[in-house]
């Protein structure tokens, strides 16, 4: 065993973790980058704008899509960057469940399912 | 007042010790961002986003060297979002002041547990029990401290089970990672060797914190001024952490880990005292 990714088949989750994580900072950066060169600084606010709030997740996660094909402010896009960084960790056990599949272990892939089940229900009910 | 930069500098070191420990780093980074004069309120609600950094970053190097027990993680996932749920829907009928004390009780006990291993650099091994056996609880890694291959088994998977449904109680009612309690039930009852221990909590903690974020959603405390910049410093320095924590000693994260947990423990009867 070396950490070879042909070795360890849980390495491609890794892959989807690097994919999700490099995007969503990205997306981040972009957006605090057009922040600064908009209002010329950095500071905090704590205003309706920039709350991150809806019915539940993927409720904000469609208006927080309507609103920057109106308008791509810096504000939604860091509020993308951030939507994408929480998918990422939902997605990962949707591929976590999918490297069990391949590796033909029932056990986990179900178990992995069971996870996504959970999070999904808790996602779609707060 | 404090700016969006600074808060990406202060959750950059969060995010190595977060990846290095199994620690999701919230309950550094929340006392840190309140002294800036952030309301507590909404610096827990960004630091679920921190979390959920924290473990992608760490992950992503984890995972592919192998060290991850994915496995482990989701049988353990099953229980800590569960608890996570039951903990976030039962906070409005329970004191905090209780769980404080009793999740201090909690992490002494680990503490001292914990201690008496300080000094193993990898855990004996002995016969694995059936249902651990049936699990496939079990591992390999390259350790490159050591410059070999280590060998474990986990132990007593039901027990675990119950600690990390009570992890995910704490993490649902107290709005926090709860890494500290999964590392201290990963080492203490499934006997995992530290590294593997650190980055399988890092792996289960991004999960619980999706839960408890969603949570937040429609509570209206998210603010994307703090979790963005906290989201960005906490990835690139579990990223770092993530990358050297193979190069380290396992006594030598040990003894980090009981640092912090001392620390968790002022912390809870600070908190119970005060609250």
């Amino acid at each position: 065993l070396t950490g070879t990714h042909r070795e360890i088949p849980e390495a491609e989750i890794g892959y989807v973790l690097i994919a999700g994580l490099t995007v969503s900072v990205a997306v981040i950066l972009i957006g605090i980058l057009g922040y600064a060169v908009q209002s010329g600084g950095s500071s905090i606010e704590y205003t309706a704008g920039w709350q991150m709030t809806g019915p539940d997740f993927f409720a904000y996660l469609w208006n927080l899509l309507v609103s920057l094909s109106l308008s791509q402010s810096p504000v939604a896009t860091m509020s993308l960057g951030v939507v994408l960084l929480m998918l990422t960790s939902y997605v990962r056990v949707l591929a976590t469940a999918v490297v069990f599949a391949f590796s033909k272990s029932a056990k986990y892939t179900l178990i992995s399912l069971l996870v996504f089940l959970l999070l999904t229900l808790t996602l779609v009910t707060h | 007042m404090i700016d969006i930069l600074t808060i990406l500098l202060l959750a950059l070191p969060v995010g190595v010790v977060g990846a290095l420990t199994g620690l999701g780093g919230g309950s550094i980074l929340i006392p840190i961002l309140v002294a800036f004069g952030v309301p507590v309120k909404y610096a827990i609600a960004a630091s679920m986003v921190s979390i959920i950094a924290t473990s992608s970053g760490s992950g992503a190097s984890s995972l592919r060297e192998g060290i991850t027990n994915v496995k482990a993680g989701m049988y353990l996932a099953v229980y800590t979002v569960i608890g996570a749920v039951v903990g976030a829907t039962a906070s409005n009928y329970l004191d905090p002041r209780i769980l404080y004390f009793a999740f201090a009780a909690f992490l002494l006990t680990s503490f001292l547990g914990l201690r008496q291993h300080l000094r193993e650099e990898v855990p004996a091994q002995r016969p694995q029990e059936g249902l651990a056996a049936w699990l496939e609880l079990e591992g390999r890694y390259h350790d490159r401290s050591m410059k070999k291959d280590v060998e474990y088994k986990m132990h007593r998977p039901l027990l675990a089970g119950a600690g990390m449904f009570v992890a995910g109680i704490a993490a649902g009612l107290l709005g926090i990672g709860a890494g500290a309690f999964k590392v201290s039930i990963q080492e203490s009852v499934l006997r995992m060797p530290a590294k593997v221990s650190s980055t399988t909590s890092n792996f289960i903690i991004g999960m619980t914190a999706l839960a408890g974020a969603s949570v937040y959603f429609s509570s209206g405390l998210l603010y994307v001024s703090l979790a963005a910049p906290m989201a960005v410093g906490s990835a690139l320095g579990a990223v770092l952490g993530g990358r050297v924590i193979n190069r380290l000693p396992n006594r030598g994260l040990k003894a980090m880990f009981l640092v912090v947990v001392a620390y968790l423990i002022v912390q809870m009867l600070y908190k119970g005292f005060t609250a």
